[in-house]
Order: structure tokens, then C-alpha cells, then sequence
């Protein structure tokens, strides 16, 4: 009886000590909540998503686009992409993104590289969310490119210029869940036709973008 | 109110509060219980998938490991696996379904076979799909066993397809993870808590608590007159009679209501 108590009594304060002391000088809480709502993660759900490539000026999180943005935006589009540890589709379409933008980076690293699509100037980035080095600012772009609230992963963000009501250009966005077509090719195809896309919309609203 | 009654209350309110995501509550705790993050409604995160991310390909993320080891570990501690009788959606589920198991239970065949000498050794299968699957093969070949969960299927993939079906469509996983939901259901007929006794994994991490838990069953072998009933009624299949902290004991307390002698009780400490 005393054994059994002191083994339960042990086991209790371990727990609670080490339970609380992870709560208050961690951040697991944060992350264990931001994967509730990880749907439309392959490994958790079996499910593509088929979302929409509508672009929009309004950001998942209602933020500004953050600083980087703006600058890159002065050079051509951006492309970013999200990915993360135990991403089962993260996994298929991290290929296919790096053949579409001849881009090289390594899977659990997040990475920046000013490269090319039809030999005009696109910025890429890699946005690793478990990478302990991601910058906050990277980081947060995750929430602000959410575009349908969906904390989904894979993450796919095209931004380019568009001239807003505010009579503004402002940054303009699409953003694209998870696994989707059957291939590369397809992918890459897919891909283009928004990229496309976002380079007319770049190349007629430039003069008034960085005058 | 009858005591079983109340477990029933117990469970449904349960179900309840871990779907209170539909009105937005989401914490970041996980469930001590099976339940899947990607429901709906999920107010906390399936501790599986946590433990899988921690080692996923050669990874370790020692938080996210130790996080849901303690919070499993906390309710093992003071209730052992309690939580599988009177909180788990699953043990709910199987609750409702053991009407035709226990039917079945009466064949001759189904008698056999439950007396062969290897069922003890088939509820070993659950320590294997909790090493092997949870952090084996999630560390060494990225498969997970939440990429072919029963229950996430149940209670994460089925009603996101009735919520948005225009939004999806099934992936590599969904076939296989759809044929071992269908073998699921099956087996929850036909067994009675058929997936808590042979495969659940949280029930495996649960189950050795009981040999220290606060709460447990007690038996009085003074007052035991072998009668058996309380075997006949237990939905774990445990020799009751027999047994001293039954690492499958899910502390429903069916025995201690039908024994006749009151040989049967919950003990503390
Ligand atoms: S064994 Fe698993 S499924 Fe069964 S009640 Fe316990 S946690 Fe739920
Ligand atoms: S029901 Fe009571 S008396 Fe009968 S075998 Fe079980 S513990 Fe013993
Ligand atoms: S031994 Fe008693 S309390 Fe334990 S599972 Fe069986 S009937 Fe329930």
C-alpha cells in the first residue's frame, strides 16, 4: 500500500512538475493548437483540397503584408512555399515546385533564392515551419497568405501587384492547398498558368507600383 | 440513477466537450483519448499524431513526445484506464455496438474460440501498433499509423466529406485507410470492444497504468464464491475473478454492479 503511494505520489509530481514547466517555458501549446485545425494535411485526412486560385488584396489574417514583401515585390513575383516535418503531401509536391522554379532547396531548411520563370525575375521562398531558424517574420507569413483560413499544408502563395480600389498597387495574392493534380507535368503546368498570370498583372501595374 | 447510467452520461458529455471546436474552442492540449485533430470539431489534438511528428523520419521534436506522455500519463496515474470506460468517444461507439458481439458470444464457435489459449497473446497487437507504427515506421519510413487510422477516418475524414464535399477529393491514403475502417466496424460488431482490446494504441500506452493507478478494481477473494458472472459481463473479456490490476481493466464497473457477493469494488490508492 505505502509502495503503491509513493510510486503514484512520484509519478504525480513528475507529471504535473514537468507538464507545467513545458507549458510555461515552451511553446507546445501554441503548437499542438495550430495542428488541430492542420485538415487538410494528407497524413491526417487522406484528402486533397481543391481550392481556389482566385486572387485577392485581403490577407487570412487581416495583417499588412509584411515589409519583405514589399521589396521583393520590386524585383518580380513571389513565390512561397510552406512545408513541415510529418507532411505526407509536403512531400509530393516538394518536387515539382522545385523543377517549375529551378530551385534547389533542402527539405527541413527554409531557403530564399531570387531565380526565373520564362526568364524574368521571380523570388522564391521556402518557408519550413519547423525549421527552429524560420524568422518570425517568415514564419508569419503562414497565417497572413492563409488565404481561406484553412492552416493547411502544403501551402503554395503567389503574390504579384494589382491596382487595388484604395487607388493603391498593393500586393495581390493567391494562395493553393495541399496535393493536387496527378504529376510533375501537371503541376508545372498549373503552376505556370498562375504565375502567368501573375506576371501580367505584375508587368501592367509596375510603372505604378515603384514610382 | 442506476450507476451504469451515469457512465453512459459521463460518455455522452464527453463527446460533447471534445467536439467543442464546433463553437470554437480549440486548445492546444491533447485529447487523453481517441479522437482525431482533423474533425470539425475537435477541441484538442489527437496525442498519436503529436508523437509521430516528434520522430517523424529520424526527427526528434522531444516536446512534442514528452507533451502527450504526460497528459496520457497524468489520467493513467489517478484513473488508469478509466478514461476507456467512462471518456472515449470509441469506447462509446463500441458501447453501442456490443449488442450483436454479445449475441454472438452465445455460439458454440465463437465460445471456442475465445478460450483458445492464443487470445491473451492477440492483445499483445496493440503494443506492437503503438512501437511499430506510432514511432517505428514514422521514424524510419515516414509512415504513420494516423495515415491509415480507423477512427480518423471516422471522426475526422467522413465528416469533412459530409461538411465540404466539394472541397476534396481522396488521396493515396484514402482506399486503404476506407478498407481498415470497414474491417474496423466489423470487428466492433463482432468483438465486443474488439479495437480496444487487440489494437488501440492509446489504450497500449493506458494499459500498463493500471498496475499503478489511484483508481482500480478491487476483488475480495474471501467473499469470491466463483461464480463467474462478473466474467460473463465484463465487455474486456478479463477472467474478473482472477484478476489483480488487469492491465485491461477499463474500470466500467459492470462487475462490481452484477457480483452477487459484493466481492467487487472500486479501490483507491
Ligand atoms: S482503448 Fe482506445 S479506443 Fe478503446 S476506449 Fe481506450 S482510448 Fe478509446
Ligand atoms: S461475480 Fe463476484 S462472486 Fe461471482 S466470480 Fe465474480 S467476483 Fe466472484
Ligand atoms: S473487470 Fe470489471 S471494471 Fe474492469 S473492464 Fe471488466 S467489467 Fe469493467
Amino acid at each position: 500500500m505505502k509502495k503503491f503511494f509513493a510510486v503514484q505520489m512520484s509519478l504525480l509530481i513528475i507529471i504535473s512538475i514537468s507538464f507545467t514547466g513545458m507549458l510555461y517555458y515552451t511553446d507546445i501549446y501554441e503548437k499542438i493548437q495550430g495542428g488541430i485545425v492542420e485538415v487538410l494535411c494528407l497524413s491526417c485526412i487522406k484528402l486533397y483540397p481543391l481550392t481556389s486560385a482566385d486572387f485577392t488584396f485581403q490577407t487570412g489574417t487581416g495583417e499588412p503584408h509584411p515589409d519583405f514583401i514589399w521589396e521583393s515585390l520590386k524585383d518580380g513575383p513571389i513565390f512561397l512555399h510552406y512545408s513541415e516535418d510529418a507532411c505526407a503531401a509536403c512531400d509530393v509536391m516538394f518536387p515539382s515546385v522545385l523543377k517549375f522554379l529551378q530551385v534547389e532547396p533542402e527539405k527541413d531548411k527554409s531557403y530564399h533564392k531570387l531565380t526565373s520563370f520564362k526568364d524574368k525575375p521571380v523570388h522564391y521562398y521556402y518557408v519550413y515551419l519547423d525549421d527552429e531558424a524560420t524568422s518570425e517574420v517568415w514564419l508569419n507569413t503562414f497565417g497572413i497568405y492563409d488565404k481561406d483560413h484553412i492552416h493547411g499544408l502544403p501551402m503554395f502563395s503567389i503574390v504579384t501587384i494589382n491596382y487595388a480600389h484604395s487607388g493603391i498597387i498593393e500586393p495581390y495574392y493567391t494562395t493553393l492547398y495541399g496535393q493536387f493534380k496527378d504529376n510533375d507535368e501537371q503541376r508545372i503546368e498549373f503552376f505556370g498558368d498562375l504565375m502567368d498570370e501573375a506576371f501580367v498583372l505584375y508587368d501592367e501595374n509596375l510603372p505604378g507600383f515603384i514610382k | 440513477m442506476k450507476f451504469q447510467l451515469k457512465r453512459l452520461w459521463f460518455q455522452i458529455l464527453t463527446f460533447f466537450s471534445v467536439n467543442l471546436g464546433a463553437i470554437g474552442l480549440r486548445t492546444g492540449f491533447c485529447y487523453p483519448l481517441f479522437y482525431c485533430h482533423a474533425c470539425p470539431a475537435a477541441t484538442s489534438a489527437c496525442p498519436l499524431r503529436a508523437m509521430e511528428k516528434s520522430v517523424y523520419k529520424g526527427s526528434s521534436a522531444l516536446d512534442q513526445l514528452l507533451y502527450p506522455i504526460l497528459i496520457l500519463g497524468f489520467f493513467g496515474t489517478v484513473t488508469g484506464r478509466a478514461i476507456c470506460g467512462w471518456a472515449c468517444p470509441i469506447g462509446l461507439l463500441q458501447r453501442a455496438t456490443s449488442g450483436p458481439a454479445r449475441k454472438l458470444k452465445n455460439y458454440s464457435i465463437v465460445k471456442k474460440l475465445g478460450r483458445y489459449r492464443f487470445e491473451p497473446y492477440l492483445r499483445y497487437t496493440k503494443y506492437f501498433m503503438l512501437i511499430g507504427f506510432v514511432f517505428i515506421t514514422a521514424a524510419y519510413f515516414g509512415f504513420m499509423f494516423t495515415d491509415i487510422c480507423p477512427i480518423g477516418v471516422l471522426t475526422g475524414t467522413i465528416p469533412i466529406i459530409i461538411l465540404e464535399p466539394y472541397k476534396f477529393v481522396p488521396s493515396s491514403f484514402f482506399w486503404p485507410a476506407i478498407a481498415i475502417f470497414i474491417l474496423f466496424i466489423i470487428l466492433i460488431f463482432i468483438i465486443e470492444r474488439g479495437w480496444c482490446r487487440y489494437f488501440c494504441p492509446i489504450g497500449a500506452f493506458l494499459a500498463p497504468f493500471n498496475k499503478v493507478s489511484m483508481l482500480h478494481i478491487d476483488v475480495d477473494q474471501e467473499k469470491c464464491v466463483h461464480c463467474n458472472l462478473c466474467a460473463i459481463e465484463c465487455p474486456m473479456g478479463i477472467d474478473v475473478a482472477n484478476m489483480y490490476r488487469d492491465p485491461e481493466c477499463i474500470l466500467c464497473g459492470k462487475c462490481v454492479n452484477v457480483c452477487p457477493r459484493d466481492a467487487i469494488a472500486y479501490g483507491r490508492f
